[in-house]
Order: structure tokens, then C-alpha cells, then sequence
């Protein structure tokens, strides 16, 4: 069985990595590209809300400053902003490690409430600060054009997102993450030093979180701060790609991801005027009836397919 | 479980016939002589009441254009795709991606909000399809020397004072102004187009202030404006917080010998409703009107309301003159291709129910019509223009009466 499993699952990268060179239709490698982005910043927000518990409604500080970094580069110094894509996640770590040391001492709403104030505090800086260009924004014109390109490039990040998530997991910071998760207290009087552990969350978060911002920044080609550090559409919107996917799953986010941005893409170009309300109904029976998301239900979910086969098979003997 | 299972159930049948539906619009519905022409608009959202009106004034353009025989060419229809941006720039990249690559639209036009309309220029540019802007009015647009992009509706945010200028230099003559303008992309480059022309002409910026989208209360701001006692206030601002300044600054009983605000909300239907009595004598740059004397205008104006029972704005005004603008270049070009529609619409010379639209390159813009702006008053409930004199439809009152003397 787990040689299946395995085979399955090279079998899956396989057919990923060679996709680009059958589909060539560039519309539908947007679609991917901007899934691998949302993947990437979801299971970045897993790896502090969904192992370590610690609820962030500001991780579009970390995303926006990622864009940023890539953005300034190229609007102040003229360097590609490609060079963003190192100096976009250091930027969100160096932001990221006062915030920890500040934010942590916080728990649950408190915690939540903080870092919900953290994105509106960057939104407005970068607003206002003199060398963003403000409300403007940055508009450039990639040197690079070609979505194949732009595939590649998003899911290696992703593999690399996925993959050191997965890393942290499954040493022995992961369990001291869940611990904390579970029982901050019990934790604590078991010798776990809490607020460090929860910053050994919070950077690699912060850091793959900002990859994706300044990916975005590459490939989208204009940001300014009301989009980059949006509450809803980035803070909020991560959360639910999570929640859908399935919250402390390793492939949740990227599941919830794609859900999220084929479903949206889809009902917005067949449902007119309807489709926020399709589409906010159909995100609410998902919560409603997958509570623990479509990765997180997974056993369930064979469960009632399992039970569907017996069902048959009995018919078959009546 | 059993819940459960039906839900399953659901969302598999959702996503088939999703897939379906998706699958018929890239494949052979559509026929393949068809001249497609690809708007993007906000049609939901924050910004869906300016979308649907530009939808809306669209379609009576193409009907019209219909009727006189000038959609088909050459045995080909002119065919309109709309796609919704939601008001938010990634969805508007996906919308430009889709209606390039899987409907290969033979141009684009669209574009409410300066960062949709950047976007969607941008995404024009790179894989060279003609982008016709409709309302997306921030400077870069036309600056970046993208030859695809074309802008002929909308003015750059900073030159839309073009008329406020000659009658500030011709009858108020202000010393101390005030600016106050909301932070987004239209209120900065209004903003700073405005400040610069003060700095030109020597006249003291007293009071110059950002506020936040969406603010409304005005009050601290407004008190503190009234302390450097300003002749005249410029204020760039959307619908609910331009009627909630004029508001606040009634109950203040702050008064100034003129208001003007920088187009956007200050000339929409909703503005006066929202402000009641307190719109009266607010002006504002504009860059149309429905007493315009431009020929159709007041067919514009009267026909959009018997159709939709509702009143247009410059907004619907600039989308129902770039319908002609698409249909006139796609009669002229010599051939449909990305370059020849360009081509078509470089050489554009056509009066429309804006003005005449050329696209030419001047002050570092390319492809950029040179707008033509008027100010307007508000008068017993009606917007009047008061400037350029030649097309004036009311005298312009200055100095406004004080509140308390109305």
C-alpha cells in the first residue's frame, strides 16, 4: 500500500512538471500560476495557524512587504525585480521577528486581534510613506512574458514551501508546535519554551509568505498597498483557502487553493452578476458540512465512497 | 453522513456542469466570424454602480450602431464580450488572460479603477492587443510609451483642471487654497496635477491633506482647514465621502467664496441625493455633461434614462462614446489583426458625444486624447455648466452665498 501511495505520488509530480509542454494555453497556466501563489501562502499560513495554532489575520504584512521589496527594487534602483525574490521573504523575516517577540506574548483573540491591526498598520504605512509611491502603486513591464516561465518558477516554490513545511512538522519542533496548539499551559510546564518555538513558526511563515508576495509582484506586474495588504482579499482570503483545503494538513492549503481559484474562475465567467453570491453560498456549505476542510475530511470522504460500494455490492446480493 | 454524501453529491455536480459550461465558451459556440471585442468592467463589487452604468451605455451603443448597419463587416459581427474584474486587479488580469488567450478577442476596452485599468494595460501591452481605456484615469497609464494602449474618454487625473484653471485665472483669482483629496491613486494624481499648478502661479497651498478611502467623519479635518481660512477648496473624492464633506462642513457652517471637487463623485446623481441641500453651489471639473453641445449628447442622456430609468454620468457618457470609437476603427482598418487595429485606432479623427477623440503623443503621453473638461455648479438641484463661457447652460455663482444666508 505505501508503495502505491508513493508511486502515486511521483506519478502526480510527474504529470505536473510536464503539464506546461501539453497545455499550452496560456489562460489556463494563469489559472495554475495563481494557484501556485495561493498555495504558497496558504500552507505558509498553516505552518503558524493550522500546526501551531497561533491565528493570523495579518500575514498580507508579510505578503505585501515581499511584493514590496520586489517592486522598490526596480522602481528606485532600476534592478530586476526578479532579485525580489531573495530580498522579498528576508524582508518579511526581518519584519516578522519584532513582531513575534511582541505579538506571542498575546494569546488566541488577542493574538488574532494583533495581527489583524499589523496589516492595516503596513497598509497605511506604505500609503503614506514617502519612497512607495503611495496609493499610486508600481507598474512595470516584465521582461519576462512566457507563463511557462512563470509556471515552473511558481511550483518549485511551492515544492520548497511545501517541502520545509513538511521538514518542521515532522521534527521535533512540529510536535512542540501541536503541543502548543493543543495546550499552550501544558505545554509550558512540560519544559517547551512556547514564545521561541512559536517564532520558529513564524518566520519560515513569514518568509514563504513573502516568496509569494514578491512571485506576485513579478508575474501580476502592478501592486499597490490597498491590494498587496488587503484585510479581505489577502488576510481573510488565505484563511478560508485554508479552511477549505483542510487546516494542519500538509497538501490542504494547496487543495483549498486550487478549489478556491478554479471554482471563483469559473462561476465568474458563467454566472454574470451572481457568482460572489454563488460562490460565497458554496464556500459556506463546504465550512458547514467539511468542517476540518476537503483534505482534513479525507477519510470521511472515503468513507461515504466505501459505504456506496457496499451499498451496491448488497443490492446486488438482494 | 448522509448529509455529507448528498453534499458530495452537489458540489461534483457544480463543478461537472461548471466544467461543461466552461469547456462550450473556449470550444465552437461562439462563431468563428465574429469580431470580438473584449470590456472589462466591474459588474460586482465596491465599484459595480459605475460598471453597470459603462455596461449598460455599451450596449445602447452597440444597438444603436446595430441599427445603422456598422457592426458587420465584411460579413463579419462585431461581437461584445464582458467580463467582470470584481474591482480587484488580480481578477481583472485573470479576465484580460482569459478574453486574449481563450476567446482571442480581436482588442480590449474596459477599465474602471486606475489599478484595473494599469493591469489590464499592462497585460494588453505584453501580449500586444489593442486596450482601448474607458475611465481608468491615472497618469502612468499613457505614460509607460505602450503603443497598444490607447486612452481617449478619460483625461490623465492631473490635466482634468483644464477648465477650472481658466476661469480661477478669469474670475476667482484665489491667493490661499485648501486641498483635500482621498488617498488612492485618482486623489494623488489630482492632487499633485492641482498643487503643481498652484506652485506655477504663485498661490499658497494653506491646507493640503490626504484622507483614508472611505472615511466618514470629516469634522477634525475640516476644523482644522477652517483655521487657515482658505478662498477656495479643491477635494477629489468618490460619492459617499464627497456628500459627507459637504455635509459636515454645513453643520460647521464653514464657508469659503468656492468648493470645487475634481470630478468623480462630486457630479454623480448620488451625490445630490445623498448631500441634499448642502450640494447647492458645489462645483466640479467634469468631463461631460448632458447639456454638452457635442452632437447625440441629450439623445444620449434622454434615451440611457427611458432605457434603464436612471441618470448617466460622464461615466456612461465615456463608455457609450468609446463603443464608437471600437466600432469606427474596426470599419477603418485595413486588416483585423492586433497591428491593424492599432493602426486604425492611431489614425482615429471622430467627433463623438465627448468631444472630438484623437489618439496622439504629447507631454510624454502616448496615444492619449487630449480631454476637453468643463466645470459645472450645482443649482437648484441640477448640475449647470458654468465654464467654458461658450458652452455655458447657467452663469457661475462666485462668491457662493454663506450657508446661514440661504
Amino acid at each position: 500500500m505505501k508503495n502505491v501511495n508513493l508511486l502515486l505520488k511521483l506519478l502526480l509530480l510527474v504529470i505536473v512538471v510536464i503539464l506546461p509542454l501539453v497545455i499550452k494555453a496560456p489562460y489556463q497556466l494563469h489559472i495554475i500560476i495563481l494557484i501556485f501563489i495561493w498555495a504558497i501562502i496558504g500552507t505558509s499560513w498553516n505552518l503558524l495557524g493550522g500546526y501551531a495554532g497561533q491565528v493570523s489575520f495579518g500575514h498580507a504584512a508579510f505578503f505585501g512587504v515581499g511584493a514590496y521589496a520586489a517592486g522598490l527594487l526596480q522602481f528606485h534602483l532600476g534592478i530586476s525585480p526578479w532579485w525580489g525574490m531573495l530580498l522579498g521573504p528576508i524582508a518579511a523575516v526581518v519584519v516578522s521577528l519584532p513582531i513575534g517577540v511582541i505579538a506571542f506574548r498575546l494569546r488566541g483573540p488577542y493574538f488574532a486581534l494583533a495581527m489583524l491591526a499589523l496589516g492595516e498598520i503596513f497598509r497605511l504605512l506604505f500609503i503614506n510613506l514617502p519612497f512607495t509611491n503611495g496609493a499610486k502603486g508600481i507598474l512595470i513591464m516584465p521582461a519576462i512574458t512566457t507563463k511557462m516561465f512563470y509556471y515552473y518558477v511558481g511550483l518549485a516554490a511551492l515544492l520548497l514551501t511545501v517541502g520545509v513545511t513538511y521538514y518542521i512538522i515532522h521534527s521535533k519542533i512540529g510536535y512542540y508546535l501541536v503541543s502548543i496548539r493543543e495546550d499552550q499551559d501544558a505545554a509550558t510546564s512540560l519544559g517547551i519554551p512556547t514564545t521561541l518555538y512559536k517564532n520558529y513558526a513564524l518566520l519560515p511563515s513569514a518568509f514563504f509568505t513573502g516568496l509569494a508576495g514578491a512571485l506576485y509582484m513579478n508575474y501580476v506586474a502592478f501592486i499597490d498597498p490597498n491590494i498587496v495588504f488587503n484585510l479581505t482579499n489577502v488576510s481573510v482570503m488565505v484563511i478560508m483557502v485554508v479552511m477549505l483545503g483542510g487546516v494542519a494538513t500538509t497538501w490542504g492549503p494547496t487543495v483549498g487553493a486550487a478549489i478556491y481559484i478554479v471554482l471563483g474562475e469559473v462561476f465568474r465567467t458563467t454566472l454574470g452578476s451572481a457568482n460572489v453570491l454563488v460562490f460565497g453560498v458554496l464556500v459556506c456549505l463546504i465550512i458547514l458540512f467539511l468542517p476540518n476542510g476537503i483534505v482534513g475530511e479525507i477519510d470521511m470522504l472515503r468513507g461515504v465512497l466505501a459505504r456506496k460500494k457496499e451499498g451496491a455490492a448488497g443490492g446486488v446480493k438482494v | 453522513m448522509k448529509k455529507a454524501r448528498w453534499f458530495l453529491l452537489t458540489l461534483v455536480l457544480i463543478m461537472g456542469l461548471a466544467l461543461l459550461a466552461g469547456c462550450g465558451d473556449g470550444g465552437g459556440a461562439q462563431s468563428a466570424d465574429a469580431i470580438k471585442v473584449g470590456i472589462v468592467l466591474p459588474i460586482t463589487g465596491s465599484e459595480a454602480m459605475f460598471g453597470t452604468m459603462e455596461k449598460n451605455s455599451f450596449e445602447m451603443a452597440y444597438e444603436e450602431l446595430k441599427a445603422a448597419g456598422k457592426t458587420t463587416i465584411n460579413g463579419k459581427q462585431i461581437q461584445l464580450l464582458f467580463e467582470d474584474d470584481q474591482g480587484k486587479q488580480d481578477v481583472a488580469k485573470s479576465a484580460t488572460e482569459k478574453l486574449i488567450n481563450q476567446d482571442r478577442v480581436a482588442m480590449l476596452s474596459g477599465g474602471y479603477s486606475s489599478a484595473c485599468t494599469n493591469v489590464i494595460a499592462g497585460s494588453a501591452q505584453a501580449m500586444t492587443t489593442p486596450f482601448l481605456a474607458v475611465t481608468g484615469s491615472s497618469d502612468e497609464i499613457t505614460k509607460q510609451g505602450w503603443q497598444f494602449v490607447f486612452r481617449g474618454t478619460a483625461a490623465p487625473a492631473s490635466k482634468y483642471t483644464g477648465a477650472l484653471w481658466e476661469m480661477l485665472e478669469q474670475v476667482v483669482k484665489p491667493k490661499n487654497v485648501a486641498i483635500i483629496y482621498e488617498n488612492t491613486d485618482f486623489g494623488l494624481s489630482s492632487a499633485k496635477g492641482f498643487r503643481e499648478d498652484c506652485q506655477k502661479r504663485g498661490i499658497n497651498v494653506v491646507f493640503d491633506q490626504a484622507y483614508e478611502h472611505g472615511a466618514i467623519d470629516f469634522k477634525p479635518m475640516l476644523a482644522n482647514m477652517r483655521n487657515t481660512n482658505p478662498e477656495l477648496v479643491f477635494a477629489v473624492s468618490y460619492v459617499m465621502d464627497a456628500a459627507m464633506i459637504v455635509k459636515q462642513m454645513k453643520e460647521l457652517d464653514f464657508n469659503t467664496n468656492l468648493f470645487v471637487g475634481g470630478g468623480a463623485g462630486y457630479t454623480m446623481p448620488e451625490f445630490k441625493e445623498n448631500a441634499g441641500d448642502a450640494s447647492e453651489y458645489i462645483s466640479s471639473t467634469t468631463l461631460w455633461v448632458p447639456s454638452v453641445t457635442w452632437p447625440g449628447a441629450d439623445d444620449y442622456f434622454k434615451n440611457y434614462k427611458k432605457k434603464y430609468n436612471k441618470e448617466p454620468d460622464y461615466h456612461g457618457a465615456q463608455a457609450y462614446a468609446t463603443m464608437y470609437v471600437i466600432a469606427d476603427a474596426l470599419n477603418r482598418a485595413q486588416e483585423l489583426t492586433n497591428t491593424g487595429i492599432q493602426k486604425a485606432l492611431k489614425e482615429t479623427d471622430i467627433e463623438t458625444i465627448m468631444g472630438p477623440i484623437k489618439f496622439e503623443d504629447w507631454e510624454g503621453y502616448t496615444n492619449q486624447n487630449k480631454p476637453i473638461t468643463y466645470v459645472v455648479q450645482w443649482k437648484k438641484g441640477n448640475l449647470e455648466v458654468i465654464w467654458p463661457e461658450s458652452v455655458k447652460s447657467s452663469d457661475y455663482t462666485y462668491p457662493v452665498p454663506k450657508w446661514r444666508e440661504r
